[in-house]
């Protein structure tokens, strides 16, 4: 079911109290690919008794219905997804709040469609336009601070997987501002992203996480057992990578 | 007197137990406002962290789990 409305704009999350370990090696072993939070203590709020526990929140920020999800209805949740936005995944997406009227609607659009680089570009040019209103350019220098707060937490964060050897990951981060952003911005990424496939370390686990995605999207294709030896070459060739632990671990958490 | 009303959330408990079941009865009503979800860490997600005030317009279904 929630393939089938994922399309039609429902954003679905997973959330636990649990700590990150424990739900990282869990989300891992199950190949779960949705957003899944840990730490949270939501279900406290949300006056959660018993799990698993749904709660569909309709697009005004209100509860819409809660309750078991096998009791959670196909019906319920076409009438919420009536006039919903789809969510971007893009990364590079910066939702603004109010959207702005005159020359700041279009740069405004563009970072909330993931063109930051783009509306960056724009903003500036009306921030140093000496013809622009004491507004535009407030309304301006705001935006463009939203965009380097936001291009912040995506380096911050691309290093932090790199760090956690989920490098693939932090690559596909610094190509994305890379081509997203001219000067400084791409500039450093584009550095950030060379130096990193240039690490022989770094390297093996680049070559492994490909090597795991390969196998799992084969193993989507086969049988558990083609799907198993797949893994297990993960962990035969990749030794001491990240990929060959989380092989291992889907291992263990595939029941043939 | 006592045992009259000991009876009577006797029974109450009871009609709860067999299946009263409403999907309100369990959680937040329908109607309030979603309280944030405030999670420590996300996985799956590159961005921002996933919150409500970042989730306007969007329809949201937040599955509640364990991994135990």
């Amino acid at each position: 079911m929630n393939d089938e409305f994922a399309a039609q704009g429902l954003v679905v999350v997973a959330v636990s109290d649990e700590d990150a370990k424990l739900v990282s090696d869990y989300v891992d072993s199950m190949g779960i690919t949705l957003p899944v939070a840990s730490g949270s203590r939501a279900s406290g709020a949300y006056g959660v008794k018993g799990i698993p526990h749904s709660v569909l929140i309709d697009t005004q920020g209100k509860v819409a219905w809660s309750g078991s999800p096998y009791e959670l209805s196909k019906g319920t949740v076409k009438e919420v997804l009536k006039g919903a936005k789809k969510r971007s995944t893009n990364f590079l997406a910066i939702p603004v709040e109010k959207e702005p009227e005159g020359r700041l609607a279009a740069p405004a659009k563009s970072m909330a469609s993931g063109n930051p680089g783009k509306a960056l570009s724009a903003l500036r040019a009306i921030s140093d336009d000496a013809k622009s209103t004491e507004a535009e350019k407030v309304g301006a220098t705001t935006l463009i601070a939203a965009i380097d707060e936001h291009v912040k937490l995506l380096n911050d964060q691309a290093e932090g997987f790199v760090g956690a050897r989920d490098v693939l990951k932090g690559l596909t981060v610094f190509d994305a501002l890379a081509k997203e952003f001219s000067g400084p911005i791409g500039d450093a990424a584009k550095k950030r992203a060379e130096d990193i496939r240039k690490d022989e370390k770094l390297a093996k686990e680049i070559a492994g996480a490909e090597a795991l995605a390969r196998a799992q999207e084969q193993a989507a294709k086969l049988g558990s057992g083609k799907a198993k030896a797949k893994f297990q070459e993960v962990v035969d060739k990749h030794k001491g990578t990240r990929a060959a632990e989380r092989a291992a671990s889907m291992l263990r958490g595939k029941k043939s | 007197m006592k045992t009259l009303l000991a009876l009577g959330f006797l029974a109450l408990g009871s009609l709860a137990v067999v299946g009263f079941k409403s999907p309100a009865a369990d959680g937040i009503q329908p109607g309030a406002e979603a309280p944030p979800l405030n999670a420590k860490t996300w996985f799956n997600h590159i961005g921002r962290p996933l919150e409500l005030d970042n989730l306007g317009g969007n329809a949201v279904l937040v599955e509640f789990w364990a991994t135990w």
